[in-house]
């Protein structure tokens, strides 16, 4: 049966002559999951706002949606409120927006709950609570009582879907739902999602730019692009014989992240950049105590080397300290201890201290490629002014030919010379950022998630020109990611950092195929497959890292791992050499963590 | 290069708010009127006739808006002071926006303790009683024209200066000044290539809301007799001086009085247009 109709819905912005949506039309069934697919921009998030009447006052709608052969396109707030919570609800991308931070969970559950007249009295905190436990909150009791910022973004996001769900609507549209989170984390979302609608029937309108969390979790799909509908379909048949070309190409980009990496040119020679047992600590005053500062410890103690036309990936979730890792690395904060060395000499801890011919020698691209551009600087200042400072000499016509080749290497339009960062899309600007570090030609660039802002082909583009870039001048590269999806080809090894510490340190090839660590196999196991066929994985592993603040005991991964013993939770272990890898886990040698099973094959077969 | 880039940027940016146009223009046209209109006038603003005195505003006879108690033409000594109050006010805004931008930046990217001494330093000129300052600066010098422009430059920088160190502690830590100290761009550059050309919008809107202030500052200090000398006047010196024939020759009051409350409105409108129009600009980064 019908729950939702839409036709020829079109949204359209007084600022643009173009809609951002375009006569899309579509129907959902009741207790059906349908994914919303398309890159960004293309209308997804619109044509969310417009179903529930959210749009800006400068939008304009028009077009039929109907909910239960109701008209609520245009309707007033009066039939809309009545629909809205209790009949469809919607969780958006960022749990920490949309949750009010002044009042407590429990408050904000409640008014819910009394709006629509579900319960009263002390019913109303009764069903609040069980909502938080079906979510999966644990303590959900305290948790009722907590407010927003005191939850993990995870947390916030079980919080957001038991809001959602409390009202037992028959409709819930979530928007991006995942993307601000951990892979990690996101299994346990989705994985979560899945259960409350088994047990409550609600269909979903699942948005999203991943075609690996459709896959997983729709059994129809409607893909976007330019606000028009391309295809729609079983998920399935979409998977298997996408009928339009752009599909095909955004499928493409979705099974390979692209940026085959470089055959090692030498795997003798002496390393580029050397790190050894480099600390970063920050200090913060104490948030209990009036007085007095306590040391949170970033990254401990840890070693690691990147040979010239190497590429070293490091991953981990958010908060593992591999952004604190590089900025020591770069300079750019002060390491407690230990040593940077390039090329066999040890530079200063802090940037000020090194030399210009020192410095041009490490370069960093940022994950935001607008932020990391001088909004007040045009494209063509922004790539020549590296030249300027490190050849003062070099006269405006040697200059300007040497920004336009690099313009040309990072295949880069020469119209956009004259442009102003905001100009830019996202997959430009991080070219400009790209081109801005390599015209001094560095030995090492180091990647800080500088692809994680991009989606599909644009990401694939970059990660291409970093290959390329990486053969022509045996560049070595440090890739920063969370996303192990994008590491698996562009790196030839891989760092497993949890927690300040490398748990595991292997080849590219042996880590995805046979992973030493439990924490490495759970990230591998947490990329979402874009493969309808492969069914949706549990959760590889539970809850968010733990503060750095109050380390667990024994090994620091113990409380989330599987095959955690006694041992763990008393002793850290120590690093062994096993087959080339380096793996920092009791047992290591006797868990067989290999990649058999359907998941496996699906992934080698992309 | 880059800070123009930024100007013309802003222009583009303003160019379809209609109370900055409006504003805008009708400032544009006053100020014209101030420099052009004395020479329509057979009269100057030192001419004194002592048997006009107190001559209410007349079509004819060239008197537009009357005489004062000493028989001279009030308009041009009206669009006397139009010219010496904009003058004043924009003089001493320009020195304020210098010194406080140079000093702010500095601080605010130098950080530490550079900043401290330098912050404090403004804190301690903050509470010196500025009436007390600037008729001290009254005693030991002459009093002149110069001195003006000097006291109240000498006091707005301290808010430029605030303004301008709390948005450099922000931009200092975006990504685009990292970029810039990984390349080697050195502290110099930084500040005037990176820093300062985004630091455009915000010190554009404070300006137009300096003026007016100092724009006051300088009636008041007229009013006490503290600014502008005679014969030379300004709008403040000229409602100093309708206030004490108010009863009699209400002129004398009401038109300098209504020009001066014009202005400080048609640059009051203008800091808040721009303000509407660039703050969500600062928001989206």
């Amino acid at each position: 049966m019908t729950l939702l109709s839409v036709s020829n819905l079109t949204v359209r912005y007084k600022s643009s002559p173009r809609p951002v949506v375009d006569g899309l039309s579509f129907a959902i069934d009741r207790s059906e999951s349908v994914g919303l697919v398309g890159v960004s921009g293309s209308g997804k998030t619109q044509t969310a706002l417009a179903l529930l009447g959210l749009l800006p006052d400068n939008a304009h709608s028009s077009g039929s949606v109907r909910y239960q052969g109701q008209e609520i396109l245009g309707a007033g707030n009066k039939v809309l409120n009545a629909i809205r919570a209790r009949r469809i609800a919607m969780v958006f991308q960022d749990p920490g927006a949309a949750l009010n931070p002044y009042l407590r969970i429990g408050e904000q559950l409640r008014q819910i709950v009394i709006r629509h007249g579900m319960a009263t009295g002390a019913a109303i905190d009764a069903r609040g609570i069980a909502m938080l436990e079906k979510a999966g909150l644990p303590d959900p009791e305290r948790q009722y009582q907590a407010y927003p910022h005191q939850l993990s973004g995870g947390m916030r996001q079980r919080v957001m879907i038991a809001s959602a769900l409390i009202a037992e609507p028959e409709l819930l549209i979530a928007d991006e739902p995942t993307t601000a989170l951990d892979a990690t984390v996101q299994v346990q979302v989705l994985s979560l999602l899945r259960e409350l609608r088994e047990e409550m029937g609600t269909a979903l309108l699942l948005i999203t730019h991943d075609l690996g969390v459709i896959a997983g979790n729709c059994e129809r799909m409607l893909v976007l692009d330019e606000g028009r509908l391309l295809e729609e379909g079983t998920t399935k048949a979409v998977f298997a014989s996408p009928a339009h070309e752009r599909t095909r190409a955004m499928l493409d980009t979705a099974r390979n992240a692209g940026g085959q990496a470089a055959e090692l040119r030498d795997p003798e020679r002496k390393p580029a950049l050397e790190v050894s047992d480099l600390a970063v600590s920050y200090i913060e005053p104490r948030t209990d105590r009036l007085w007095g500062k306590t040391e949170l410890v970033a990254v401990q103690a840890l070693s690691m080397s990147v040979r010239p036309g190497e590429t070293v990936a490091i991953v981990g979730e958010s908060g593992s300290g591999k952004t604190s890792l590089a900025r020591a690395i770069l300079g750019l904060v002060q390491a407690r201890s230990g040593r940077v060395c390039f090329f066999g000499r040890e530079l200063s801890g802090l940037l000020e201290g090194r030399s210009n011919s020192d410095r041009k020698q490490m370069q960093l691209v940022f994950q935001d490629p607008v932020g990391s551009l001088n909004p007040a600087m045009r494209v063509h200042d922004a790539i020549a002014e590296p030249l300027q400072v490190h050849e003062p000499g070099m006269d405006r016509e040697e200059r300007d030919r040497r920004v336009t080749l690099m313009l040309e290497r990072v295949s880069l339009d020469k119209k956009l010379l004259r442009r102003f960062p905001h100009e830019l899309s996202g997959g430009q600007a991080q070219r400009v950022a790209i081109a801005r570090a390599l015209i001094i030609k560095p030995a090492v660039l180091i990647c800080d998630e500088a692809v994680a802002s991009l989606d599909g082909a644009v990401r694939q583009g970059v990660l291409t020109l970093l290959a390329e870039e990486q053969r022509r001048t045996a560049l070595s590269i440090i890739f920063i990611s969370h996303d192990l999806n994008v590491v698996r080809q562009i790196s030839h090894r891989v760092l497993v950092m949890y927690m300040g510490q490398i748990f595991e340190a292997a080849d590219s090839a042996d880590l995805f195929a046979k992973p030493l660590h439990p924490y490495s196999r759970a990230l591998i196991d947490a990329i979402p497959v874009p493969d309808p066929n492969v069914p949706p994985t549990k959760p590889p592993v539970l809850g968010e890292a733990p503060s750095m603040i109050y380390p667990p005991s024994g090994c620091v991964f113990h409380p989330r791992c599987q095959h955690a013993q006694d041992r763990c939770r008393t002793q850290a272990p120590k690093k062994e050499h096993i087959a080339g890898a380096i793996v920092a886990c009791h047992r290591a040698s006797e868990l067989d963590l290999t990649i058999t099973d359907s998941r496996q094959i699906s992934i080698d077969a992309l | 290069m880059s800070t123009f880039a930024a100007l013309g940027q802003l222009g583009r940016q303003l160019g379809g708010s209609r109370v900055v146009v409006i504003t805008t223009s009708a400032l544009v046209v006053i100020a014209l009127i101030a420099i052009v209109g004395p020479l329509f006038s057979p009269y100057t603003y030192l001419d004194s006739n002592l048997d006009v005195r107190l001559l209410p505003p007349t079509m004819d006879a060239t008197r537009y808006f009357g005489t004062d108690d000493l028989g001279r033409d009030l308009f041009v000594r009206t669009l006397m002071g139009v010219r010496i109050t904009l003058a004043v006010a924009i003089v001493a805004t320009l020195v304020s926006l210098v010194i406080g931008v140079v000093y702010g930046a500095i601080a605010g990217y130098a950080g530490g303790k550079v900043d401290a001494v330098m912050m404090r330093l403004v804190d301690t000129l903050y509470a010196l009683p500025f009436i007390f300052f600037v008729i001290l600066l009254m005693v030991f010098f002459e009093r002149n024209f110069l001195l003006i422009f000097v006291a109240i430059g000498a006091v707005n920088w301290l808010d430029m200066a605030r303004i301008v160190r709390g948005q450099t502690l922000s931009l200092k830590e975006r990504e685009f000044v990292e970029a810039a100290r990984l390349i080697g761009v050195s502290p110099t550059r930084i500040i005037f290539r990176h820093i300062t050309p985004n630091l455009m919008s915000v010190v554009v809107v404070y300006v137009t809301l300096t003026v007016p202030q100092a724009i006051l500052i300088e009636s008041f200090m007229s009013f006490l007799g503290l600014g502008i000398q005679e014969p030379q006047t300004s709008l403040g010196s000229l409602v100093n001086n309708g206030v004490r024939h108010t009863e009699g020759a209400p002129w004398m009051l009401f038109i300098p009085a209504s020009i001066l409350a014009f202005i400080l409105m048609c640059f009051n409108f203008l800091g808040d247009g721009l303000r509407d129009q660039l703050d969500p600009k600062e928001r989206s980064g």
